[in-house]
């Protein structure tokens, strides 16, 4: 199905793209959120990665999925937001004398069940959310997980160990 | 692989995530982004047809300006029927062709830098 849209792509029919922003823009707006924790920066790195996706759709070899392809595209705009914002946010704390980083800064923890679970997975370092998000809500398998992030197995199996272990703990602690 | 799924099973953290707050974008956001979408591929379209029609109309001109040159040389022996016209026409071709030429790789460099030069204009008029 997929094969029939990027064709009607590449032979000009820019409309066709409509189908990849249909399927994918949740996902991709929930992964890029896990990688840097904040709704309107996720917004925009997804908008990057459909742009990006769609002028390099030449470049996309039939042999791997568009899914994993496209995932990837949004995971390294994610990192690389995250590290722009990190940079930014490294300048402005040198300027006030703070040396707390962007995903340190919380907000009390509210009495919301769901409020909460948001809560616990924003606290989350960058990769374990990630990696929870790719392995049990986008269900992708290990191999795929290697595919998008670039990680090798054992660093994936070691991540989803540690994003289960502090998960568990930061649960701990707020409850 | 369902190994490896069976090796991450986890009540717990599955419980925590089916009960998180999946986000959603609107359709505003999937208009606004096609938007975007055709203006970029509209304009990269048009810097492609710029870029094309400058080298297309380079070339022409280079050769006309060889072949321009060939007649001065040759002119006496080769084209003396022609009485010194296709010289002066194919110089007129060449002025036609650097002319389109320029205007087209002017435009093409505007629309790939499309603020180069503001600088310069505003030194200029400070």
């Amino acid at each position: 199905m997929e094969e029939i849209y990027i064709d009607k792509v590449l032979s000009g029919d820019v409309d066709a793209f409509t189908y990849f922003i249909k399927t994918y823009k949740n996902m991709a707006l929930n992964i890029a959120l896990s990688i840097v924790k904040d709704e309107q920066y996720a917004e925009e790195v997804t908008q990057d990665a459909f742009m990006k996706a769609f002028h390099g759709l030449k470049a996309f070899k039939r042999t791997a999925k568009f899914k994993s392809w496209f995932y990837r595209i949004v995971v390294n705009e994610a990192f690389l937001r995250l590290r722009s914002l990190k940079k930014t946010q490294t300048l402005i704390s040198v300027d006030e004398g703070d040396d707390t980083i962007l995903h340190e800064h919380f907000e009390p923890i509210s009495e919301d069940y769901n409020d909460k679970i948001q809560q616990v997975l924003s606290r989350l370092n960058t990769k374990e959310s990630l990696a929870l998000e790719l392995f049990y809500l986008q269900e992708l398998d290990i191999d795929t997980i290697m595919d998008v992030t670039g990680w090798t197995r054992a660093n994936v199996k070691v991540i989803l160990h540690r994003a289960r272990k502090n998960t568990r703990k930061i649960w701990k602690e707020t409850t | 692989m369902e190994n490896e799924r069976l090796e991450f099973k986890d009540d717990f953290i599955e419980s925590v995530l089916e009960n998180a707050n999946r986000k959603s974008l609107t359709n505003d956001f999937e208009r606004g982004l096609m938007k975007k979408i055709h203006n970029s591929h509209d304009h990269k379209k048009e810097v492609a047809s710029r870029l094309k029609k400058s080298m297309f109309y380079f070339f022409i001109g280079m050769f006309f300006m060889g072949t321009c040159s060939l007649m001065l040389i040759f002119g006496n022996t080769l084209f003396r029927s022609a009485i010194n016209l296709w010289p002066i026409l194919i110089l007129f071709i060449t002025i036609v062709a650097v002319i389109i030429f320029a205007n087209n790789y002017k435009r093409f460099f505007k629309l790939v830098y499309p603020l180069s030069g503001e600088g310069l204009l505003t030194e200029f008029s400070k």
